[in-house]
């Protein structure tokens, strides 16, 4: 109990310091974004009325002498609501909104890909490492390299391949823009459709790294005590590589998923840039190629917030996979 | 394992430093020589090759002899900017390597080595600045530093300060572990300062780590720079592998099949990436060396033709004869010499000697658990059956073997703390030994059985559904034990089973095992270092010494009548309760074997 | 143990699931239903979604010339009279103070009401009203002596506004826009017009135009024109090559040979924009760098091989261009003798440009780069991230300007960045275009870009003169024409023969060469397109009102 309630604790930390590091940053560099960004609706024909100037100030930073305390006290309050404005870059939406339409999309794709890059990569890593010396052993340096390649790469070459020279798949979007957007059939087809190719890229670059992790893992604990324990018990071969060593090996995998999750996370901005994939990451290239920095704020927060609720669940999980941690707490 | 490592620790090792080398393996060579290519292209390419700038009315052409790569929408040599390029990307990988890499041995090692609040604190921003995304920062970060501001060393402070955090928990995890090593302790007790403490004790230590670390830095740090490049968030002004591929997506060049101005970055990154990677590799085998690559042996796990050797007199169950195992390292070792011993039925054959002398090796070597680099050299192992049947161990078939284990010949560990798989239930642990062995058995009778083998070494039967990290050392020896009697084998191997006991414990384990065999009449072979408890329960003793036999007989005759001086030795050096000392024990050199290989 | 069988197999079945929905999505897919009307695809260049507003006076696509008229279409591509559309004459008084305008009868708007003179009316009233629509500058006063008949008055001699009011003003319902709160900011979301089309169907990324059967010059063929928004910055490109859009514009890689590598298609070239190198040029406004100097202007003038940069970065769809800035072949009458050159000279002349220099006072340093009082010639220049034909364009020219000594820092910056930096003023160079205005005729670029008028100090936003130019002849120039009646050439050129003199000898905007805007369209698909023999309107998709004259002489093939 102790653990569920030390790991609770400390994510509650993370988002604080994440939430502090959004207030702090723009106040932090030179410039002066709010007049940038009334400017801009200015241009966009909208009428810059008091609370959307008050939403940005207590965003971006104001040179009135307000208290840096008063400002972040208002700050948390709008983060806590999903005030953040409007979008300069998809004005008149507000940023919620846009946030909103483009979150699912991502965290689709996302979660789908690394799910099975996960189940790939472990389940490759753990008869890699079982049997030292076969075949398998060779995809391990094969992994590395495609793990070497960057993400949009990758990307550009599977396009290239896939979609403009056999046209097997659609170049680029999300779904065929002549569909509605709901859960009926042709478009959730067509969605899928859509996601092949970006999450093929996510799946090939993130696999590698699951694979080498359980591998090595795998290699430690077939010297352990209890694996030689099974053998002398005359178990069968795939119970004592399942029940024995991947059961105890994969742990550790579950524990550095953190690190694993920001490299896809980066990974998959780039990719939806090279797919236009209608996802949360081609929103925020969109808002700094348009210094819209309400949207960059509210996104930067909101990936932040689901990566440390991604990380949160996954200890969570292991709490309830390693029985270690269960009873000592 | 340990007795591995101290079987192994009778060689005499090379000196430390070079311990720290990795080995010239396939990988380092390949590794270290597409680094040592790269480096070389990036330092000296752009001497050679022409102006990456100078442009051409040729436009967009393919490789010629003119222009090795070809050329870009603009007539530039594409051959001319991959080295200017590489030179850029290189560049900002190394700067943001070592910025990260100091920042994590700050919050890493430094930390944990102060420990307190420091570390407390150190720790929890490192795990902070570890879930928080990095590449979205970044590019907010960028996107906030005005273009004429972002040059190479602002955009490489950016990416070290939000790359650090992964290492700065390894290192931190590395250096905890270091800390409470018997070394540094005893550098500190000897009043040394902590900074030579650090330097001289710790870092040579973390050294494998901190390269690891710092190689990893730089790849991630090459890929994150192309990926901000090719975004257009990178430095104002630099050529990187990633603002050419910008380039050559604003050119089209996917599009017009240009794959010459388009395919060659990508490459190199990913050749400096995989370089990079299996030097990692490498140095990952000096951390933990079971990493190495095992070269095959194939005569280890040849069939041979069975040749069972027949029972000396009714009574032996396991008969072995001239075994010898040897450890094919580059110095080979010969842990186990032509030994030969005969177990009978009910007996209890205790196996004693000096840590390093090769019992366990033995022990295993019996059962066919030895890994490589053990081999079997030489010998046989013949089980005789209850049923009058002889069976050569050695060549019995996987299959076989399987069968054989632990329904014939069980074994019970030294250290039952690591001997229980930790994730799984005492229940599951015993019950899939039915499972395997006598699959017709229904769930609950499995279940029944296996309350039945905890009440037989008294453990309480409720403790079926515990993990093994809930039960006392005593009761997970003794789960142990009951495990190795579910099936009611012929033959139980105990290796040091009380060693790590205390002394009451050690009683009642042993009272059990002398009551339960006194029941199942199965045969025990007992091996420890603790000849005198062997003496009071073993029927018969051997004496194992450098990895031969030196004396085998009645325990009561060797108390009596000791004939090798080995054994008397080994009797003299234990100190009793209330007497004299007794000697200290630990022979310079192996006494040679006398002629004629007497045991 | 039972836990991990289960995971296996529940892994099993998602991948298997996942397999059987794709192979069944490949099979299905998009494509043209067989039956249903030809829908005519449009790419605009627009990568973000769309917004729901058809308000013509505030949102980008707010339905000009589809769904709202103008009262008359000028071409400005050829010399030649506006045809009418909800207008059908107009007449000045003599001196210019007084238009007359006849109105079409019997026009329906879409929701079946009449069309009126109460509706011009309304229209004009609501620009003077609210300043922030009245982007074409209208400042006179309207009547209506009747249903079909609209008098405007004018303080002064207003000529040159005709083709803005006649042709730039969209007439909207007063019975529908006279409860609309803000019309300068109030988003129209079910538009009603005279238009040949009517809002069909509106999806963020994709919005449908229908043809109009009431439409008073006959229903269009056309039943149905989609506007799609793709992002990413290949991805229209992308969508030609897969046959997925009928209507392009921009840059696409091997134009030259578009019917061979887009087969179906082809392509109109037309020389509309002017290229050129905005340079802040007047130090008395504030402008400070080495371009406010004119013989550095010059040395880039004669520096520049426009050859070199047609080849490269436009795959020779660009032109000549003249120093005065009248558009080679449409105003070839007015182009004045007076100019030194009649057009930009396409070969670099180093020797000439480095003269400029060293005349000026510069001197060559060791590394190549002219320097005077110590400071080199060093010049940053900025461009649109994105523009890929400019940024090529600009890379080329470093190069350049490298063999003549100047040294070019290329920039690249965001839309919103760059707009803004040209506004206030602080740039030294920017890649920039100069438009055309409403009509064939080039006083309208004179009046945008070289009036007095339109322009601000450095750090105030200037409306349309980025370079800060400021000559008081040829502000006169500019006065005496907008006095004089349009058909009166003789009058007129003396006036034009200054402005292009003196905008030649001060050269605030640097020449580079005339941009072919191209368009790429589906020819097998549709026929009606403008071609080089009839440019009836420019092809552009994104220019408006044209691309409705467009979609409304478009016929399907069946095909």
């Amino acid at each position: 109990m102790r653990y569920y309630l030390r790991k609770l604790a400390f994510y509650l930390v993370a988002l604080w310091a994440a939430v502090t590091l959004n207030f702090l940053i723009p106040r932090m560099l030179p410039g002066n974004p709010v007049d940038i960004l009334m400017a801009k609706l200015q241009q966009r024909g909208g009428s810059p009325d008091p609370a959307t100037r008050r939403a940005y100030e207590l965003l971006l930073g104001t040179d009135t002498h307000e208290s840096l305390v008063h400002q972040y006290l208002g700050y948390l309050g709008n983060m806590a609501t999903g005030e953040f404005g409007i979008s300069v870059s998809d004005f008149p939406t507000p940023v919620s909104t846009v946030i909103a339409t483009s979150l699912p999309w991502t965290m689709a794709l996302v979660g789908l890909a690394t799910l099975i890059s996960v189940l790939v990569g472990t389940v490759l890593g753990v008869v890699a490492g079982w049997r030292r010396g076969g075949w398998l052993d060779s995809l391990v340096p094969a992994t590395t390299v495609l793990a070497a390649v960057p993400y949009f790469w990758l990307a550009l070459l599977l396009v290239a391949v896939f979609g403009a020279a056999l046209g097997w798949f659609p170049l680029l979007g999300g779904y065929d823009v002549t569909l509605n957007p709901g859960w009926d059939g042709p478009f959730l087809r067509s969605a899928l459709y859509y996601g092949v190719l970006p999450a093929t890229t996510i799946v090939i670059s993130s696999a590698g790294g699951w694979l080498l992790g359980t591998r090595n893992m795998m290699v430690s604990v077939a010297a352990e005590d209890y694996v030689l324990t099974a053998r002398a018990k005359g178990l069968r071969n795939s119970r004592i590589m399942i029940f024995y060593a991947a059961r105890n090996a994969v742990l550790p995998t579950v524990a550095g998923f953190a690190i694993s999750l920001g490299f896809v996370v980066a990974g998959s901005i780039v990719t939806e840039q090279v797919f236009a994939y209608p996802g949360i990451g081609s929103k925020l290239l969109q808002a700094v190629q348009s210094n819209d920095y309400a949207l960059m704020q509210g996104i930067f927060l909101i990936i932040t917030v689901t990566v440390l609720g991604a990380n949160l669940l996954v200890d969570l999980l292991y709490g309830l996979v390693d029985p270690r941690i269960r009873t000592s707490g | 394992m340990t007795n591995l490592s101290t079987e192994l620790a009778a060689a005499p090792l090379r000196a430390d430093w070079r311990n720290m080398l990795p080995r010239r393996s396939p990988k380092l060579v390949v590794g270290a020589g597409i680094i040592a290519t790269m480096t070389l292209w990036a330092v000296a390419g752009p001497a050679v090759v022409g102006d990456p700038e100078a442009i051409r009315d040729i436009g967009l052409t393919a490789p010629s002899t003119a222009h090795l790569l070809g050329t870009t929408q603009t007539g530039q040599d594409v051959l001319a900017q991959l080295a200017y390029a590489t030179r850029g990307s290189l560049y900002i990988g190394i700067l943001v390597g070592v910025m990260a890499t100091l920042l994590s041995v700050l919050f890493g090692i430094v930390g944990s080595y102060v420990g307190g609040l420091v570390d407390e604190a150190f720790s929890l921003l490192s795990n902070v600045f570890l879930v928080i995304p990095g590449l979205p920062l970044v590019i907010v970060i960028s996107a906030f530093v005005p273009v004429q501001a972002r040059g190479s060393w602002t955009i490489a402070a950016v990416l070290a300060v939000t790359g650090w955090a992964g290492s700065a928990r390894v290192l931190r995890a590395q250096t905890l572990s270091l800390r409470s090593r018997d070394y540094v302790l005893a550098s500190r007790v000897a009043g040394e300062r902590p900074w030579r403490v650090v330097a001289v004790e710790i870092l040579p230590n973390l050294l494998p780590v901190l390269a690891t670390q710092f190689v990893f830095a730089i790849i991630a740090a090459i890929l994150s720079e192309a990926g901000l490049s090719f975004l257009g968030l990178g430095a104002a002004n630099s050529a990187t592998l990633g603002t050419m591929l910008s380039y050559a997506q604003n050119g089209f060049a996917l599009q017009r099949g240009a794959w010459w101005w388009f395919v060659p970055p990508g490459v190199i990154i990913a050749l400096v990436g995989c370089g990079l990677a299996l030097i990692n590799f490498s140095i990952d085998e000096i951390i933990n060396p079971r990493l190495r690559d095992i070269p095959r042996r194939r005569t280890a796990d040849q069939p041979r033709p069975a040749r069972p050797v027949t029972r000396t007199d009714d009574d032996a169950v396991l008969t072995v004869q001239g075994l010898s195992v040897t450890y094919r390292t580059t110095q080979p070792v010969h842990a186990v010499r032509d030994v030969t011993l005969t177990l009978h039925r009910g007996e209890i054959l205790g196996l004693a000697g000096e840590s390093g002398c090769g019992k366990t090796t033995l022990a295993y070597a019996i059962n066919r658990l030895h890994r490589p680099p053990a081999e079997i050299t030489a010998g046989t192992v013949t089980f005789h059956d209850r049923g009058g049947e002889d069976v050569d161990v050695l060549a019995l078939d996987p299959r076989e073997l399987r069968a054989f284990r632990w329904s014939q010949l069980a074994m019970v560990f030294q250290g039952a703390m690591n001997a229980l798989n930790p994730v799984l239930t005492v229940r599951a642990q015993l019950a899939d030994v039915l499972t395997t062995h006598r699959p017709g058995l229904s769930r609950r009778e499995r279940h029944r059985r296996c309350g039945e083998a905890l009440s037989l070494v008294g453990v309480d039967p409720r403790r079926l559904n515990a993990y093994p990290h809930e039960l006392s050392g005593g009761m997970r020896q003794r789960v142990m034990i009951a495990m190795a009697l579910l099936l009611e084998p012929q033959i139980v191997i105990l290796d040091e089973p009380t060693t790590a006991l205390d002394v009451l414990v050690q009683r009642g384990i042993l009272r059990e095992l002398l009551r339960l065999r006194d029941r199942l009449r199965f045969a025990v072979l007992f091996i420890t270092h603790d000849l005198p408890l062997l003496l009071e329960v073993a029927d018969r003793v051997a004496i194992m010494r450098d990895g031969s036999i030196v004396e085998d007989a009645p325990s009561d005759q060797i108390i009596a009548r000791p004939r090798h001086p080995y054994t008397r030795q080994l009797l003299g050096s234990f100190p009793s309760l209330t007497g004299e000392r007794g000697d200290f024990l630990r022979s310079p050199e192996p006494e040679p074997a006398p002629p004629g290989g007497a045991r | 143990m039972v836990r991990k069988k289960i995971l296996m197999r529940t892994r099993a079945t998602a991948v298997l699931t996942a397999a059987v929905l794709t192979a069944s999505a490949c099979g299905s897919g998009g494509g043209a239903k067989p039956g249903a009307d030809v829908t005519l695809v449009a790419y605009t260049g627009q990568s973000s979604d769309y917004q729901v507003n058809f308000n013509p006076y505030t949102s980008n696509i707010g339905g000009i010339g589809t769904i709202f008229e103008p009262l008359f279409f000028f071409n400005v591509l050829r010399a030649e009279p506006p045809q009418p559309r909800l207008g059908t004459a107009y007449s000045w008084n003599a001196d210019g103070t007084q238009l007359s305008i006849t109105l079409r009868d019997g026009v329906k708007w879409s929701d079946g009401e009449r069309f009126t003179a109460q509706d011009v009316l309304f229209t004009l009233d609501m620009l003077t009203k609210h300043k922030e629509s009245n982007s074409v500058g209208y400042n006179g006063t309207a009547t209506a002596p009747d249903d079909t008949h609209v008098v405007i008055k004018f303080a002064q001699p207003s000529f040159v506004t005709a083709p803005n009011i006649l042709g730039r003003i969209y007439i909207v319902p007063e019975h529908k826009w006279k409860a609309i709160a803000n019309p300068a900011t109030d988003p129209v979301s079910a538009p009603v017009g005279t238009g040949p089309f009517t809002l069909a169907e509106f999806k963020p990324q994709a919005f449908t135009y229908a043809a109009n059967p009431g439409y008073w010059g006959g229903a269009p063929a056309v039943k149905k024109v989609r506007f799609l928004a793709l992002s990413g910055n290949q991805s229209g490109q992308q969508a030609l090559q897969a046959g997925q859009t009928d209507w392009q514009t921009g840059p696409v890689p091997d134009i030259k040979d578009i019917e061979k590598n887009y087969a179906g298609y082809q392509a109109t070239i037309v020389p509309l924009n002017q290229i050129v190198l905005d340079t802040c040029s007047n130090t008395a406004l504030g402008c400070t760098g080495p371009q406010t100097d004119p013989a550095v202007r010059r040395a880039i003038y004669y520096g520049l091989n426009r050859t070199q940069i047609n080849t490269l970065a436009f795959e020779n769809t660009a032109s000549e261009i003249s120093p005065g800035f009248a558009l080679l072949h449409r105003d070839d009458a007015v182009i004045s003798t007076r100019l030194p050159e009649r057009t930009a000279p396409m070969q670099p002349d180093v020797g000439k440009a480095q003269q400029q220099l060293e005349s000026a006072g510069y001197a060559k340093g060791a590394d190549g780069v002219y320097a005077k009082n110590g400071k080199p010639l060093s010049l940053t220049v900025t461009v649109v991230s994105g523009w890929s034909d400019y940024i090529t364009t600009l890379n080329t020219m470093t190069q350049q300007l490298k063999q003549v000594g100047i040294k070019l820092t290329a920039q690249q910056l965001s839309w919103n960045e760059w707009t803004q930096q040209r506004q206030n003023g602080r740039f030294q160079l920017i890649l920039d275009s100069l438009n055309q205005g409403p009509a064939p005729d080039p006083y309208y670029l004179y009046s945008y870009f070289f009036a007095t008028g339109t322009t601000a100090k450095v750090g105030t936003r200037a409306p349309q003169n980025w370079s800060r130019f400021s000559d008081p002849e040829v502000d006169r120039a500019l006065a005496g024409l907008t006095r004089t009646d349009p058909k009166d050439t003789a009058a007129r050129q003396p006036y034009l023969d200054t402005i292009q003199t003196r905008i030649e000898q001060a050269m605030p905007y640097v020449p580079v060469l005339t941009q072919g805007t191209v368009t790429e369209y589906h020819a097998s698909k549709f026929t009606g397109w403008p071609t080089p023999d009839d440019l009836y309107a420019v092809p552009a998709v994104w220019q408006a009102p044209d691309n409705a004259e467009v979609m409304k002489r478009l016929k399907p093939t069946g095909k």
